[in-house]
């Protein structure tokens, strides 16, 4: 029989006295005065949509705040009562959630909204305003528990202290899945999963002796992956997880002369290679790998049978790389036999999209592609302009998903398993820090507006002086460690 | 006991305090006043700030957070003068104490106890004379001798029973401690501090200070050199001092890149900050901010700021100066900067047109400046010394011409005076032009009675002139040495 511990009387006098004591010290809101605005709350979760297992969305107020109130309640009573309910007062302008107070509220009102009340004391008049509430739409549909990004400067040139981490969403637990400290500081690229699980994925550690480092099922070993064309870049597996298909691009960073638009990062050559993980070797096809074409960002459709990848024509760089458009293309694939089929079908040409189409990701249950548009180019992470389209593979209708869209760049999609969410990076806050941003798809297909990763401290990203690169989803948590990595070098 | 022996006992007691006070003394005034600017390098070489999730990013470092958070925090007070060598100081000679009542209390005799004190801390004073060594190494040992002193002082009657406990509170402090910094023991960095103090006063915009210091220099720091020319850029005598300090750096050679030194990143960052390319000003700082501890170099930050705020971003501005709002010292400097008018002056040097550029092609960077801007003085001396220094006459004439024979707006600087005079009579020149190019008659007579000496001992008193530099008679350009 499971024991259950609970307080002392003692302990829960003393700790309810310290409560009542902290209480006490905690400003609560006098004369308020209502405002019809929206709090001025960071990160932006007004109005958004999220799932039942998220984390605490903390959050903070901008201005010249010295104490806070917030008051969550379920948007709609119910006739028996008891509803839960949260508010929390603090002194700053940082409120922080109760972990456990967080899950009741969300599992008790999963399917339903709940309203939020923001508010704030003036610093310098000591005047409170309560600002127009807000909601958060709790879905049913869970998002994947994990996510996996690599913390780097964005100034993709050099690199130190790296590390690839992976986050629980449900809390705020972190842990290193690879760090600079156990391979020499090297490069690392970003982890992979396959389908969403965590018995099979890669990361690439770059520098000598490296390569790319795989996971089966916990166990790990270090692949050479070299084509006629150099080693692989951007990769993702079959759902059967016995092929690799890859881009080998040979990447050159340029600068624009405009501050604004910062960098630039374009291929000079670039093909898709399939890799297989069985019999360890590279399949390749002249339809894919044609040195007048540039083909890149290769992904296996969710039933294995092709590949979508974007391909553009040959131009001169970088005099033309306004002229540089991709389209996104799809080329058959037999996974029983290992060999490329039929012919490049172009899905979205680049004239039509007006732009340059990048990181094709196909949901796991086949319905959507996920993909970027930039004006032109390879690099959307430092195009402002980049934004994201979701494609429904049954009806051809391409969505601009404008709600989950900003006026900075938003790219590096990854679906969760469940193919009801994406997490994408975005630039939004600052247009030089990506940060992990969620999206839900509902039944229809309609984008609800995202939100962002919370943080146990919601000022984190403020002081942040790191991108969160290429987010990737796991159901389930990683089986390997850093040390085990570490091992390999 | 005698009178004798109570006297010596008290000479040694007060003798003992006597040396420990000297040692202080001689540490603060080595560290004041001749190791000043290391204090500066050490507090810019962090960003220290003061929230809730900084704390707890320290707490999630592992062993060491407390002596890492306590040690940047007193770092930051660095800052200001006079403050670094007294902090040092303090910590040094608490740390001498500490270790001595440690030892004291675990039953060694105090005479002994005493001179292991100050040798710890004597050793622990040449550790910082490496300019990277941190004070958070300081205080792990200072920690660890406090946690020994501490339970030296707890009543326990049994032997083992005190081990049991130094065990303990030793596994204690390893949590809030970790272990110090191996370091690295060094003579004292008395280049790098000359070095540094150039940096530094640069920074502060002493540009007066530098050329004098960088005069003191010589040629023998190449930075020297480079910093000469960058302050009397910014001065606008550029072109008056070019070749006074030789040999001759102006940085516009330098290329950035994953390989080359931290120290050629941040002065790179000055430059084409101070020329007006946000991109790359931004670009090296960024660079600049990645290769410390913790990716975290407060100058770097502040400048990151200053391009944005001057290429008109202001909300990517605003990320790097809300940083700068949580820490002691800067957010005074963080609230005047979003209304500092200097910022939206130097707005209009900024680059207009877009161009995708491979490297750090100087031409390239300083004409398309030119291009958007023809008013950039800083730009047009650079571009035009640029070409002297490489003796290439034919393209400082050719830039020349486009950038200010074009607009009107001839350059009477005696250099480019001397350059012109140079390229026109090697191309057999009519008068009129010659009319038209030189203005400055002095320059005539002296090009006279230069090639009436030249190739001769004689023409060394023409040193400082553009002809003798032509004639490869100076050193030529080298590359600058890194300095980390």
């Amino acid at each position: 029989m499971k024991r259950v511990t609970t307080p002392s009387l003692s302990g829960r006098v003393w700790g309810g006295s310290i409560l009542l004591l902290l209480s006490a010290c905690t400003p609560h809101p006098t004369d308020v005065q209502k405002s019809e605005e929206l709090p001025p709350i960071y990160p932006d979760y007004v109005d958004v949509t999220i799932p039942k297992n998220i984390a605490p969305l903390n959050f903070l107020v901008r201005g010249e705040v010295d104490a806070v109130e917030a008051r969550v309640e379920p948007l709609a009573r119910r006739s028996q009562g008891g509803e839960r309910q949260i508010t929390i007062n603090a002194r700053g302008n940082e409120l922080c959630f109760s972990l456990d107070e967080w899950r009741k509220l969300l599992l008790d009102n999963a399917g339903k909204e709940l309203k939020v009340t923001v508010s704030a004391r003036d610093q310098q008049t000591g005047n409170w305003t309560e600002y127009r509430s807000f909601l958060w739409h709790v879905v049913e549909d869970e998002v994947d528990l994990y996510l996996s990004y690599r913390l780097i400067e964005p100034d993709y040139e050099v690199f130190s202290h790296l590390e690839i981490r992976e986050r629980c969403v449900e809390n705020f637990e972190e842990r290193n899945l690879s760090t600079y400290k156990l391979v020499g500081n090297r490069c690392m690229n970003c982890h992979t999963h396959s389908v969403q699980q965590p018995n099979l994925s890669m990361m690439y550690v770059r520098g000598e002796g490296g390569g790319a480092i795989l996971n089966e099922n916990g166990v790990l070993r270090k692949l050479n992956i070299q084509s006629p064309t150099g080693g692989s870049v951007y990769f993702t597996f079959s759902p059967s997880g016995r092929y690799v298909c890859f881009s080998t691009n040979v990447i050159i960073p340029a600068f624009h002369a405009l501050s604004e638009k910062r960098l630039e990062v374009y291929d000079d050559a670039s093909d898709v290679y399939v890799f297989d993980l069985q019999e360890e070797r590279v399949i390749s096809s002249a339809l894919v790998a044609d040195s007048m074409v540039f083909e890149t960002f290769p992904a296996f459709s969710s039933d294995g049978k092709s590949i979508y990848f974007c391909s553009a024509p040959r131009v001169s760089l970088p005099a033309q790389i306004a002229d540089l458009q991709y389209s996104l293309c799809r080329i058959g694939f037999d996974e029983r036999t290992g060999t490329f089929v039929e012919n490049v079908d172009t899905i979205v040409r680049a004239e039509g999209e007006k732009g340059s189409v990048c990181h094709p990701r196909v949901s796991p249950d086949g319905r959507y592609l996920l993909y970027t548009v930039a004006a032109y180019g390879t690099f959307p992470i430092w195009h402002r302009e980049s934004d994201q389209r979701l494609l429904d593979l049954q009806t051809g209708h391409v969505d601009s998903l404008t709600i989950v869209n900003s006026d900075m760049s938003d790219t590096y999609h990854s679906w969760s398993s469940n193919s009801r969410w994406f997490v994408f990076a975005s630039k939004r806050d600052d247009g030089l820090y990506g940060k992990p941003y969620f999206c839900y798809i509902d039944k229809q297909g309609k984008a609800h507006k995202p939100f962002c990763l919370p943080q146990k401290f919601p000022s984190f990203y403020d002081h942040c002086l790191k991108s969160f690169n290429v987010p990737d989803l796991g159901a389930r948590e990683m089986n390997f460690t850093a040390e085990e990595v570490g091992k390999l070098f | 006991m005698s009178l004798n022996k109570l006297t010596k006992t008290r000479f040694r007691h007060y003798g003992c305090y006597l040396l420990i006070a000297l040692w202080g003394a001689v540490c603060w005034a080595f560290f004041q006043f001749c190791y000043p600017y290391h204090f500066f390098y050490q507090e810019q070489n962090q960003l220290f700030v003061l929230t809730r999730d900084e704390w707890y990013r320290y707490v999630s470092e592992g062993s060491g957070w407390l002596a890492r958070w306590v040690g940047d925090f007193l770092t930051q007070f660095y800052y200001y003068l006079y403050v670094g060598a007294i902090l040092l100081t303090i910590c040094l000679l608490a740390l001498g104490d500490v270790v001595r009542r440690a030892l004291q209390g675990l039953g060694m005799r105090r005479g002994w106890a005493m001179a292991l004190g100050i040798g710890v801390m004597t050793v622990e004073a040449w550790r910082h004379l490496w300019y990277a060594y941190p004070l958070s190494s300081t205080i792990t040992l200072l920690g660890y001798a406090l946690v020994v002193w501490l339970a030296s002082l707890l009543p326990m009657r049994r032997r083992w029973v005190r081990g049991v406990v130094l065990l303990v509170v030793l596994a204690l402090a390893y949590c809030m401690f970790g272990l110090p910094e191996k370091g690295k023991f060094r003579m004292p960095e008395m280049e790098m501090e000359r070095y540094l103090a150039i940096d530094n006063e640069y920074y502060f915009g002493h540009d007066e200070r530098v050329v004098e210091l960088a005069k003191k220099e010589g040629g023998k720091l190449n930075i020297s050199s480079f910093y000469y020319n960058l302050s009397n850029a910014r001065l606008g005598r550029l072109p008056d001092g070019l070749l006074t300090l030789q040999p001759v750096e102006l940085g516009t050679l330098w290329q950035i890149g994953p390989e080359t030194p931290v120290s050629i990143i941040r002065v790179m960052n000055e430059l084409y900050y101070e020329l007006g390319d946000m991109t790359y000003a931004e670009r090296a700082a960024m660079m600049g901010n990645v290769f410390t501890r913790h990716n975290r170099n407060v100058r770097m930050v502040k400048r990151l700021a200053e391009c944005n705020l001057v290429s008109g971003d202001s909300v990517a501005a605003e990320k790097y100066l809300r940083l700068l709002d949580h820490t002691l010292i800067y957010s005074q400097w963080a609230k005047l900067a979003r209304r500092n008018p200097v910022y939206a002056r130097k707005s209009a040097y900024v680059n207009r047109a877009d161009t995708l550029r491979l490297g750090d092609d100087a031409r390239t960077i300083l004409t398309e400046l030119l291009n958007s801007n023809p008013n950039n003085d800083i730009a047009l001396d650079y571009l035009l010394c640029h070409e002297l220094v490489q003796r290439n006459v034919a393209m400082f004439k050719m830039y020349y011409d486009k950038y200010c024979m074009d607009r009107q707006k001839p350059r009477i600087r005696p250099l480019y005076q001397q350059a012109l005079l140079a390229w026109l009579a090697s191309n057999h020149a009519t008068e009129e032009e010659m009319l038209r190019y030189i203005q400055d008659e002095s320059q005539l007579r002296n090009f006279n009675a230069y090639n009436a000496v030249r190739g001769t001992a004689a023409a060394a008193k023409w040193r400082e002139t553009y002809w003798f530099y032509f004639d490869g008679l100076t050193p030529p350009l080298q590359k600058v040495k890194s300095e980390e």
